[in-house]
This record gives C-alpha cells, sequence and structure tokens, in this order.
C-alpha cells in the first residue's frame, strides 16, 4: 500500500511542477517587452 | 496558454518581425516559414512517440524492472525531462534559430564548443532515427510475416527498415507543407490511438486488469541483477521515449512567432507526453497475466496486447501503433535533416555546400534529408554485420540504437544550458537576452537539477549491457577529435561567418526564394 501512496504522490508532484513552470513561463510571456529585450548574437561573435 | 503578444498582430506582420530576428544572426529566411503552434508542438509530441519508445522498449522496461518501471520509472523520469525542456525551451526563446543546440553552445561560449555540440546532437539524431525506424520494422515484419507467410527474421526486419526509411526520405523530400499536416495529423492519431487502446483494454480485457499495487510493484526484475541496478537499466524505456523534442527548435525557421511557439511545442511535448504515456503504460501493465511469459517473448508489447484482447483485435491495435510509430519517424528526420541544414550552411561537416542546398522546388533541405536516412541505415546495418560475424554478442539491437541516441542527445542537451549558466555567471549573458519565454528566478535551480540529471543518466545508459553504445559513442568521440584537430580547430568559423554576411546579401537570397514563390519552380538548388 505504501508503493501505491508513495507512486501516486510522486505523480501529483510532476504534474504540480510542470503546472508551475508553464504558468510562470505563460506570465513571462505575457510580460515580456520587446524594447527591453537585447538579440543575443553571442560574446565572442560580435564583431 | 500561449496568448500574449501575437495576438495582436497579423500572421503577415509576425512573419516580417520573425525574418528581422533571423537576420540578425545574419541568416536569410530560405525555409518557408509556415508552421503554427500547434504544428511545431506535434512534430516533437510526434518525435516523442509514447506509442515508439515506451512499447518498442516495453519488454525491456518490463524485463529489468518488473511493473515498477512503468509506475516509478516512467514518472521519474518524466519529472527531470521535464526540467530538462523547460532549460532548453528558455534557450530556443532566446536565440531562435534552426541550428538550435549548436548554434546556443556557439553563442554562449565559442564556435569549437558549438562545432562538438552539433556532432554530438547529430549522433544522437542518428542514433534516433535509426531506433524509431527500426522500431517500425520490429513491429511491421512479424505483421507483414503473418500475412505474406513468411517468419521474421534480422535480415527481413533489416530490409522493412530500409524500405520504411527510404519511404521517409521521399516523404520528407516532397514538402514540408505534407510533413507539417502529417505531423498535425500524427499528433491527434497519437492521442486516438491510446484513446483506442486504454478503453479496449479497460473494458475488453480477457481476463481483467490486475489491482493498482500491481502498477507500482518494485523489488521484482526478471534479470540476475540487484534491482536497484535492474531498474536503472530499464529507465532507458522511459529515457528514449523523452527524446527529439528539440525538433521545435530544429524547425524554429519554419514556425511562425517562433520566440513563443518553440519553446511551448518542446515542453508541452514533454507534459502532455508524460499525461497520455502514463495512462498507456499502466493499462497495458494492469492487463498483464503472465509477466514471465511477455519478457521472455519476442516482444513483450505484442505478447501482452495478444493476450489480453485476442488475436484480430490484437493485430487490428498492433496496426495502429505500427502507424504511430512510422509517423515518428517522418518527424524525426525533418528535425535530423534540418539540423544537419542548419551545421552545414555554417561549414560544419565535409561537402557542407551540399547539405545545405534548399531544393528550389520544394524549399526543403533535400541532399540533407537522404544524408539522414543513409546515415541511419549504416548504424543499423553495421550493428547487423557485426552481430552476423558474432552472435553471441549480448545486447539487442534496439537497445544499441537507443542508447546511442540517448547518450548523444542528452549530452548536447547539456552542453548549452552548462554554457548558458557559465556565461550568465561571467555576466555575458543578461536578464535583458532572455526571450519571452522564460523562467526569471527559477531558471538557475531548474538548469542545475537538469545537468545533473542528464550526468547521471548518460552514466546510466552505457552501463552493461549497453556497454556497446558507450564504445560506439567514444569511437564517434575519438574521430570528432581527430576531425577538429586535423581540419575544423583551423577552417569552421560558426555562426560567425554569417554575421559578417550583408544585408544586401540576406535579401539576395530571400528574394531568389521569394521569386520561387511567384512562379518559377524549376528543381535547381541553393546554397548559402
Amino acid at each position: 500500500m505504501m508503493e501505491v501512496f508513495v507512486g501516486i504522490a510522486l505523480i501529483i508532484l510532476t504534474i504540480l511542477v510542470g503546472t508551475a513552470i508553464g504558468l510562470k513561463a505563460n506570465k513571462n510571456v505575457r510580460s515580456f517587452k520587446e524594447a527591453e529585450h537585447e538579440i543575443y548574437v553571442g560574446q565572442k561573435m560580435k564583431k | 496558454m500561449e496568448i500574449g503578444v501575437d495576438i495582436l498582430k497579423s500572421k503577415e506582420q509576425q512573419m516580417l518581425e520573425d525574418k528581422k530576428q533571423l537576420n540578425h544572426y545574419g541568416y536569410a529566411q530560405e525555409l518557408l516559414r509556415d508552421m503554427g503552434g500547434f504544428s511545431n508542438f506535434a512534430i516533437s509530441f510526434s518525435i516523442i512517440s509514447i506509442l515508439t519508445g515506451a512499447v518498442s522498449l516495453y519488454g525491456y522496461g518490463l524485463m529489468y524492472g518488473g511493473p515498477g518501471m512503468m509506475g516509478y520509472g516512467w514518472t521519474i523520469v518524466a519529472f527531470f525531462v521535464l526540467l530538462v525542456s523547460a532549460s532548453l525551451a528558455e534557450l530556443a526563446s532566446a536565440i531562435p534559430t534552426a541550428g538550435a543546440l549548436y548554434h546556443w553552445s556557439a553563442a554562449l561560449m565559442g564556435t569549437r564548443i558549438g562545432w562538438y555540440t552539433a556532432w554530438i546532437n547529430l549522433i544522437g539524431q542518428i542514433g534516433i532515427v535509426a531506433g524509431i525506424d527500426y522500431s517500425v520494422a520490429l513491429f511491421a515484419d512479424p505483421l507483414l510475416g503473418g500475412i505474406f507467410n513468411y517468419s521474421s527474421t534480422d535480415t527481413t526486419i533489416l530490409i522493412v527498415f530500409g524500405v520504411v526509411l527510404l519511404l521517409h526520405g521521399i516523404l520528407n523530400h516532397v514538402g514540408i507543407k505534407i510533413v507539417a499536416k502529417l505531423n498535425d495529423f500524427s499528433a491527434w492519431y497519437h492521442m486516438a490511438v491510446v484513446a483506442i487502446l486504454v478503453v479496449s483494454l479497460a473494458f475488453f480485457t480477457k481476463h481483467g486488469l490486475q489491482p493498482i499495487d500491481y502498477l507500482f510493484h518494485i523489488g521484482k526484475t526478471f534479470t540476475d541483477k540487484p534491482y536497484a541496478l535492474a531498474f536503472l537499466i530499464g529507465l532507458l524505456q522511459a529515457q528514449w521515449t523523452f527524446t527529439g523534442f528539440d525538433a521545435s527548435a530544429h524547425t524554429i525557421e519554419e514556425t511562425v512567432h517562433p520566440r513563443v511557439r518553440a519553446p511551448w511545442g518542446i515542453f508541452n511535448s514533454v507534459a502532455f507526453s508524460f499525461v497520455f504515456g502514463f495512462i498507456m503504460l499502466a493499462f497495458v501493465t494492469l492487463s498483464i497475466h503472465n509477466a514471465n511469459g511477455a519478457v521472455h517473448s519476442d516482444n513483450a508489447f505484442i505478447y501482452v496486447i495478444s493476450q489480453a484482447l485476442g488475436g484480430t483485435f490484437g493485430n487490428i491495435v498492433l496496426w495502429l501503433v505500427t502507424f504511430a510509430m512510422f509517423f515518428c519517424g517522418l518527424s524525426s528526420i525533418t528535425s535530423f535533416s534540418r539540423m544537419m541544414y542548419a551545421f552545414s550552411r555554417d561549414n560544419g561537416m565535409p561537402f557542407s555546400k551540399q547539405w545545405a542546398e534548399i531544393s528550389r522546388k520544394y524549399r526543403t533541405p533535400a541532399k540533407a534529408i537522404w544524408l539522414s536516412v543513409i546515415l541511419s541505415f549504416v548504424l543499423a546495418f553495421i550493428d547487423y554485420v557485426a552481430k552476423k560475424i558474432n552472435p553471441n554478442f549480448s545486447y539487442s539491437t534496439i537497445a544499441f540504437l537507443t542508447a546511442v541516441s540517448v547518450v548523444g542527445l542528452y549530452v548536447a542537451y547539456g552542453i548549452p544550458i552548462f554554457l548558458k549558466l557559465r556565461a550568465e555567471s561571467k555576466g555575458y549573458f543578461k536578464p535583458k537576452h532572455y526571450g519571452p519565454w522564460s523562467l526569471g528566478k527559477w531558471s538557475r535551480p531548474i538548469n542545475v537539477l537538469s545537468l545533473l540529471w542528464i550526468v547521471f543518466i548518460c552514466v546510466v545508459m552505457v552501463i552493461p549491457p549497453n556497454q556497446m553504445a558507450g564504445y560506439a559513442i567514444v569511437g564517434m568521440f575519438i574521430l570528432l577529435f581527430i576531425m577538429d584537430v586535423a581540419h575544423y580547430k583551423y577552417h569552421f568559423k560558426g555562426p560567425q561567418a554569417a554575421l559578417e554576411k550583408s544585408v544586401e546579401e540576406i535579401k539576395r537570397l530571400e528574394g531568389e526564394f521569394e521569386h520561387i514563390i511567384h512562379g518559377n519552380d524549376s528543381d535547381q538548388n541553393f546554397s548559402q
């Protein structure tokens, strides 16, 4: 019974972590400001 | 979830902005940018293909980790792969080019590390295409054998494998529009087949389902190894399934609004695959009534389904699964060829000009597509010959191909994640460089956990019985090192060379392709 409980807890944890990451990223997509963004072409690649 | 800035712009405005973004890196918009968010998600979801990885290695996972592998192994791997995918999604949003892992590494540290990343990625891609299409052959050959009355052997499997690769080459050559439509269809198809499988097993299993405890039963292995070690080896089943989601980044130059859609494609493909894959594996495992018979059969998944659903119905389900694998292989060649195209336009490979050519008629990297097909066949063919010479090899071909792809791909995933952390700590990569899809303060801990998992899993994937995959990868590394010091160290300029391209040259290249759209479609090829 313990194995089932731990297994289900692990599934719930994975779903919660995935959802939290998705929500965080979505929040950042919505609040993104193009004016404050700078395209990164690389430190050693800049001419 | 993808609503933000994109809904405010027309598709044309967005595509113009996307083209300008790409031009900043010195690249012309050569590939046809026509993929939407769902298509971008669909290509990764199709390559992850829960109906390929989890199914073709089902017997492997069951043999090493017992039924608990499906309950615990799948979930543990999915948890960490979600973190890896989030880390890569962030980079795709920041540097949206088809070279992806290779370009990110080159930008974050330098061209030589970028060159190594590209080759390691290519090695993994060869393994994944070969592994997927070999899985198609492993399932299709016995089914065809039943229809045409022949016995499935290593030789017949190799022939079917070659035919499948050939079909995938032709479809990819003919055009991104067809492949994109098939990818979209494939995503729905995967979900539908999982639903059919689950409903069939839930209601029509001959002997009823096992209690839920069975799915989480740990401690049972069908090998002579200690359980903890056997469980780790069995993780290959889930870990191989969760590969190839970088495809959303490799097709980024074909995606409209790529800085948002490609990262969602990477992340969501892993998240949805976890959920659908878990449901499928749970029902398949709960329908097992003779686990010992399953692991000792030629194909455990076919055995379980046939036992549970009977001959004819079982065969129909197996054909549905085989077609899902076929779609998976189709998408994987798309991804592989785009990566090769991107690397070749920076002259990173022998005969680069050839592989960087875009077919004028179809606007696909036709030669790169056929090279992907040939390299994948060669990898499986070498393994076939090795087994003919020494039939006592104890590993299975599918385990060899999949272990090569897991290590190759995950090392290639890990390098840019590590380099991003390094560039941040040195102050090169700053918050203003993040794209719209970012993790903010969560980025660093998620990156660190991703790296720890990658190191751990790469070691686990090459311990016996998969040591051959380790030897193959070491051999390829030695070859890469020789190529690097002998030639590329001095001649490879990487994405830096593209930055030197003039605006006029970029416009000239784009002008040539715009000309094709407006009528002229002779089958001449272009290269940068």
